[in-house]
C-alpha cells in the first residue's frame, strides 16, 4: 500500500521543479504543468479519483499541443516539457499500482539530473541536491517497512556515509562526450552583440550579472591597464561598427609570458573569450584567430574555463590587408574629417596624433553620461563630437576611430570589458557585465597600440568602476539596477563560494583527471596504501564513535523521564517505569491521560525498539514538565 | 490477530469460572502457551481442580485426569505390556498419560516412583517401556494439583521434578465480597458444565509459534539475567539455573503476549517472575509461596 504521504511530497516536489526549470519550459507548458499540480491537489483535498480516461486523454492532447509547438522551440526543451507531463500526469495513476509510483520516482530523478543542462551555479545545484534528496525520501518511502515510514533524521547519518564515495565517483568517473557536453540554443543573449553601435553597451552598463573571473598565477596588472579584449570591429556603417576579421590565425608569439592567468567564463553563448593585450599561451578547449583574439571552439554554453599567458604587450600587425581594410571609411561625417585633417597638419605621426585627440576631448569638456540625448541625424559623429559632447563609451571609440581613419591612421573599434573588482582580499578578478567597454586601436609601428578616450573624459571609470565616474544623479539611476548595502558582504561571500565552486569542481574535465592520475601515479605506493589504510581507520573511528549514541537514546530518555517525573513522586529502585507511571496516573487523574500516552509510548519505544516514538515521548515529556503538580 | 481475540475470549470465559482470581488465571494460560507444565497448590477446596478441569475443558483437546494415590505404580500411569493369548504376543497398552492435557490431582499423593516416572514424560514427551519409546501426542501439558506439604500423607516432589515445572500457581483465598458471589451462585450444579472449546488445536500451536515471536529488548534480557545472577548470589535460597531463565523469558513473551503486545515489558517480566521462580528458589513449599521471589525483586533495581 503506498503511504499517503507519498503523493503530497511528490507534489511539492513537482512545483519546486517547475519553478527551478522555468528557463527550460515555455510559458503555456508551465501553466499547464501548475494546473495539472492544483487539480490533483485538490482531487486528494477532496478525496476523489479522476478516471483514467481523463488523464489520457489529456496526456494525448498535450502531445498534440508539444508536436504543434515543435517547430516554434527547441528540440531539448520539447523533450523537457514532455517528461515533465508525463511525470504530472502520473501522479493520477500512482495510488492505484506501485508500479506506477516506482516508475514516477525514476522520471523524477531524470527531471532533476536535467536541471543541470540548465544552470549549474553552486545555489542552483544546491536546490537540486535538495530536490535529489526529497525524491530519495519518496523512493524510501516506497520500499520502507510500513511501521519504518516515519521521517527519521538519523537516516541523514546514511548520506554521511555516501560522501565519500560521491566525492570518489566525481573525481574518478570518465568525462564522456555526450554527458558532459550539452549545448542551449536559442537562449537569450547576454555579452557583447556582434555589432557596436555608437550607442550600444548601453545594455550591458545597466547588468549587474558576472561575465567572467580571473585569477592571475604571480604578476598582477595594474587596474588602468585591464583591457579585456574580447571583439573587434573593423567595418563601419555609419552608425554600427561591424566585424569583418578574415580568419588570419596568428602564431601565438613565443615572447616571454608576463601575466599568467585563469579565467572563468559565464555562459554567454557565443564563441569570443577574453584576453589581455598580446596572447602568447593557450590552454585548454580553445584556439587564437585574427587581430590577435581567442575563441572557443564550441559557443560557450556553460561555464567555461581555460587558461592564458599574456606578454601585455600591443597585438602586432598580421599582415598589410589588415592595416588598408582599417583605412576603409565609407561614411562622411564631413565636420569630424575637417578637424581630423586639422589636427593632422600639426601632428604628423600617429603617437602625435593620438597625444593631440587626448587634448582635444579634454579642453572640450567633453562629459561622460549613461544617458545621452539620442543621435537623430546623418552624421552621428559630426552631431556627438559638435553638438552634445555628451556620450559614454561607445561614442568615445567610435569618433575616435573615425578620426584616426580620417587622418589616414589605420584604426578599429575593440570591445570588451576594462577593469573589475579584486574579490576575496585580492585573490582573483571578478568582471562584471557592466564593466563592459569600447576603446580604440591605432597602427603604430607594426603594433595596435589602444587609444582609449574615457581615460581623459572620465579617468575614475578606469581605476576605480563605473559607478565612481558618475555625479550623483547618474549613480542614483545605475542604483536601480545594482543592489547594494547591507547584503553587500554577504553577496560577496558568496560570490567567493560560486568562484571557487566552477574553478575546482564546473571545470573538472578530463585534463585534470588525466593530471590526477599522473600524479597519483607518480606517488611511491606506500604513501597510497598509507592513505587508504588512514582513510579506512578514520571511517572505522567514526562508525565506533557515532554507532553508540543510537543505543543511548533509551537511556537518555530514561533519565530525562525520571528528571521530568521527579515532582510527581519519588520512582522505587526495583520498580518498572510502567509500574511508576501506573502509580502517577492513580495518584494524578488531572494527567492520567497523557501519562497513559507517555505509557504506551515508552513502551513502544523502549521495548518494541520503535524510534519514531522518541519524539512523541519528548513531546509529552515537555507538556508534563510545563504543568507541573501543585506542591502535595 | 484471530486466535488473540479468541484467547481474550477464553481468558474471560475462565474469569466466568474460577471468580475473583483473574491474575492466577492469566498466568495460567501464560504457562500453557509458553508449553510449560503448570503446578497448582493450595489448601483444599480453594478451586485447583476447577481451575484445572477449566483449562483442559476450554482448550478443546483430548485430556484425562489421574487421581494420584499412595499406591499408585507407574504403570498405572504410563500404560503397560499386555500378554495376548489370541496372537501369543504382547500388546502395549496406553496409560492416561497419552493424553494432551494430563491433569495430574494431588500429584504429592504418589509415590516418589511414581513421581519420576512422570518426569521423562515430561521433559522429553516421550514414554520408554521394556525398551520401547513411545512418543507423546503434541501438544502435551502436564496440570498438577497438590496440597501444602505439611499435610498428612504427602511425598515432597524433589527439586528436579520441581524444575519440570514451568510455573507453580496458588490460588489464595477468595476476598469476601466473591465468596459472597461464590455463595449465591451456588445452584447445585457444576460451574464446568456449559464450559466449550474457545480454541482449536491449530490456533492454539499457532498461539504458541506468536510467544516465539515475541519481541525482547536488549536492555530487558540484561535486566532478565540481573534477576537470575542475584538469586545465585544470595544465601537463603537455591540458584536460578539456566533452564530457569530460558522459562522466565518464554513466560514473559507469554505474558506479553496474553496483554496482546508483540513485545515485552520490564513488568511483564516482573509480573511472572514470582510464578516461575519461587519453587525453584524454594523448594519447600509453605502457605506463603513468594516471598523469597518478591524479595529478590526488590533487591534488583529497575532502570527499565
Amino acid at each position: 500500500m503506498l503511504n499517503p504521504v507519498f503523493v503530497h511530497i511528490a507534489l511539492l516536489l513537482q512545483l519546486l521543479l517547475l519553478a527551478l526549470l522555468q528557463d527550460g519550459l515555455s510559458w503555456w507548458s508551465s501553466l499547464v504543468l501548475v494546473s495539472i499540480l492544483l487539480f490533483k491537489y485538490s482531487s486528494v483535498r477532496a478525496q476523489k479519483t479522476v478516471r483514467m480516461l481523463t488523464i489520457n486523454a489529456l496526456a494525448v492532447l498535450l502531445c498534440l499541443l508539444l508536436i504543434s509547438q515543435l517547430w516554434q522551440q527547441d528540440m531539448q526543451d520539447s523533450m523537457l516539457q514532455l517528461l515533465f507531463f508525463s511525470a504530472a500526469l502520473r501522479l493520477f495513476s500512482v495510488t492505484s499500482d506501485l508500479r506506477h509510483a516506482k516508475k514516477l520516482v525514476w522520471v523524477q530523478y531524470f527531471l532533476i539530473a536535467t536541471g543541470f543542462m540548465l544552470n549549474q551555479s553552486l545555489l542552483f545545484a544546491s536546490a537540486l541536491f535538495l530536490l535529489f534528496f526529497c525524491n530519495l525520501y519518496l523512493h524510501y518511502l516506497l520500499f520502507a517497512p510500513v511501521q519504518q515510514r516515519q521521517f527519521q533524521w538519523s537516516e541523514f547519518r546514511l548520506l554521511l556515509w555516501i560522501m565519500p564515495f560521491c566525492i570518489a565517483l566525481f573525481v574518478l568517473f570518465p568525462r564522456l562526450p555526450p554527458l558532459w557536453q550539452t549545448d542551449r540554443q536559442h537562449q537569450a543573449q547576454t555579452g557583447l552583440a556582434d555589432e557596436l553601435s555608437l550607442g550600444g553597451l548601453e545594455k550591458l552598463v545597466q547588468n549587474d550579472s558576472l561575465a567572467f573571473r580571473v585569477e592571475f598565477s604571480g604578476e598582477k596588472p595594474q587596474q588602468q591597464d585591464l583591457y579585456w579584449r574580447a571583439k573587434v570591429f573593423e567595418s563601419f556603417t555609419g552608425q554600427d561598427w561591424l566585424p569583418n576579421l578574415l580568419p588570419a590565425p596568428l602564431q601565438p608569439s613565443q615572447l616571454q609570458a608576463r601575466y599568467q592567468y585563469q579565467l572563468v567564463v559565464e555562459p554567454h553563448f557565443q564563441r569570443s573569450l577574453f584576453s589581455l593585450g598580446q596572447v602568447s599561451q593557450l590552454q585548454g578547449q580553445i584556439k587564437a584567430v585574427a587581430a590577435g583574439l581567442i575563441e572557443s571552439r564550441q559557443q560557450v554554453s556553460r561555464r567555461f574555463s581555460y587558461s592564458l599567458a599574456s606578454d601585455g604587450l600591443a597585438v602586432a600587425l598580421q599582415n598589410e590587408q589588415e592595416a588598408s581594410r582599417n583605412l576603409l571609411l565609407r561614411h562622411s561625417n564631413p565636420q569630424a574629417s575637417d578637424l581630423a585633417l586639422q589636427l593632422l597638419q600639426q601632428h604628423p605621426t600617429a603617437p602625435a596624433y593620438a597625444r593631440a585627440l587626448y587634448q582635444y576631448f579634454q579642453d572640450e569638456q567633453f562629459r561622460y553620461s549613461l544617458r545621452p540625448p539620442v543621435l537623430n541625424q546623418k552624421a552621428q559623429i559630426d552631431q556627438f563630437l559638435f553638438e552634445h559632447k555628451v556620450g559614454f563609451c561607445g561614442h568615445y571609440a567610435s569618433a575616435a576611430a573615425y578620426l584616426f581613419r580620417a587622418a589616414g591612421f589605420p584604426s578599429r573599434v575593440v570591445g570588451g570589458y576594462q577593469g573589475g573588482s579584486w574579490q576575496a582580499q585580492g585573490d582573483y578578478l571578478q568582471v562584471l557585465q557592466k564593466d563592459a567597454h569600447a576603446w580604440v586601436e591605432y597602427l603604430d609601428q607594426g603594433r595596435w597600440r589602444r587609444f582609449d578616450a574615457t581615460a581623459v573624459v572620465a579617468p575614475l571609470r578606469l581605476t576605480q568602476g563605473l559607478s565612481d565616474a558618475l555625479s550623483l544623479s547618474e549613480r542614483q539611476f545605475l542604483d536601480q539596477f545594482f543592489q547594494q548595502g547591507v547584503f553587500g558582504n554577504w553577496l560577496q561571500q558568496l560570490e567567493w563560494l560560486d568562484y571557487y565552486w566552477s574553478v575546482w569542481v564546473l571545470s573538472f574535465d578530463q585534463t585534470e583527471q588525466l593530471f590526477i592520475w599522473q600524479t597519483l601515479k607518480s606517488l611511491p605506493w606506500q604513501w597510497i596504501g598509507a592513505a587508504l589504510i588512514a582513510v579506512f581507520i578514520l571511517m572505522l573511528a567514526l562508525y565506533l564513535v557515532l554507532q553508540p549514541s543510537a543505543e543511548n537514546q533509551n537511556q537518555t530518555l530514561r533519565r530525562l523521564m525520571l528528571k521530568v517525573l521527579q515532582p510527581y513522586g519519588q520512582k522505587a529502585d526495583y520498580q518498572t517505569i510502567e509500574s511508576y507511571l501506573r502509580q502517577l496516573m492513580l495518584i494524578y487523574p488531572q494527567h492520567a491521560v497523557s501519562l497513559g500516552k507517555l505509557l504506551s509510548a515508552y513502551q513502544r519505544f523502549e521495548f518494541a525498539e520503535q524510534q519514531e516514538q522518541l519524539q512523541q515521548c519528548r513531546r509529552l515529556l515537555r507538556y508534563l514538565s510545563k504543568n507541573k503538580p501543585d506542591s502535595v | 490477530m484471530v486466535e488473540i481475540q479468541a484467547l481474550q475470549q477464553l481468558e474471560q470465559k475462565l474469569n466466568q469460572v474460577i471468580l475473583g482470581k483473574p491474575h492466577a488465571v492469566r498466568l495460567a494460560l501464560c504457562c500453557l502457551l509458553s508449553e510449560g507444565h503448570l503446578l497448582i497448590e493450595d489448601l483444599p477446596g480453594l478451586g485447583k481442580t476447577t481451575l484445572a478441569h477449566a483449562l483442559a475443558l476450554s482448550l478443546g483437546v483430548f485430556y484425562k485426569r489421574v487421581q494420584f494415590t499412595n499406591d499408585m505404580l507407574p504403570a498405572d500411569l504410563l500404560g503397560q505390556s499386555v500378554f495376548l493369548r489370541d496372537t501369543q504376543e504382547f500388546q502395549f497398552r496406553n496409560g492416561p498419560i497419552f493424553s494432551q492435557i494430563l491433569l495430574a490431582d494431588e500429584i504429592n499423593r504418589a509415590s516418589p516412583r511414581t513421581q519420576s516416572a512422570l518426569l521423562e514424560a515430561m521433559e522429553e514427551k516421550q514414554v520408554s517401556i521394556d525398551g520401547l519409546s513411545y512418543a507423546l501426542p503434541k501438544p502435551f501439558f502436564v496440570i498438577a494439583t497438590q496440597n501444602p506439604l505439611f499435610h498428612a500423607g504427602t511425598n515432597a516432589l524433589p527439586e528436579s521434578q520441581l524444575d519440570r515445572f514451568l510455573m507453580r500457581l496458588a490460588l489464595g483465598f477468595p476476598d469476601l465480597q466473591t465468596e459472597k458471589l461464590i455463595l449465591q451462585q451456588d445452584h447445585g450444579q457444576s460451574r464446568l458444565e456449559g464450559l466449550t472449546p474457545c480454541l482449536n488445536e491449530q490456533q492454539l500451536m499457532a498461539l504458541q509459534q506468536q510467544v516465539v515471536q515475541v519481541k525482547v529488548s536488549d536492555a530487558l534480557l540484561d535486566y532478565l539475567l540481573a534477576l537470575v545472577t542475584q538469586s545465585r548470589q544470595q544465601k537463603d535460597c537455591l540458584p536460578l539455573s539456566p533452564r530457569a531463565a530460558k522459562a522466565l523469558l518464554r513466560a514473559t513473551k507469554a505474558f506479553a503476549l496474553l496483554s496482546g503486545r508483540h513485545f515485552a515489558t520490564a513488568e511483564d517480566v516482573q509480573q511472572v517472575f514470582p510464578s516461575v521462580a519461587e519453587h525453584r528458589l524454594n523448594p519447600g513449599s509453605s502457605r506463603d509461596n513468594s516471598s523469597l521471589s518478591l524479595q529478590l525483586l526488590r533487591q534488583v533495581p529497575c532502570p527499565l
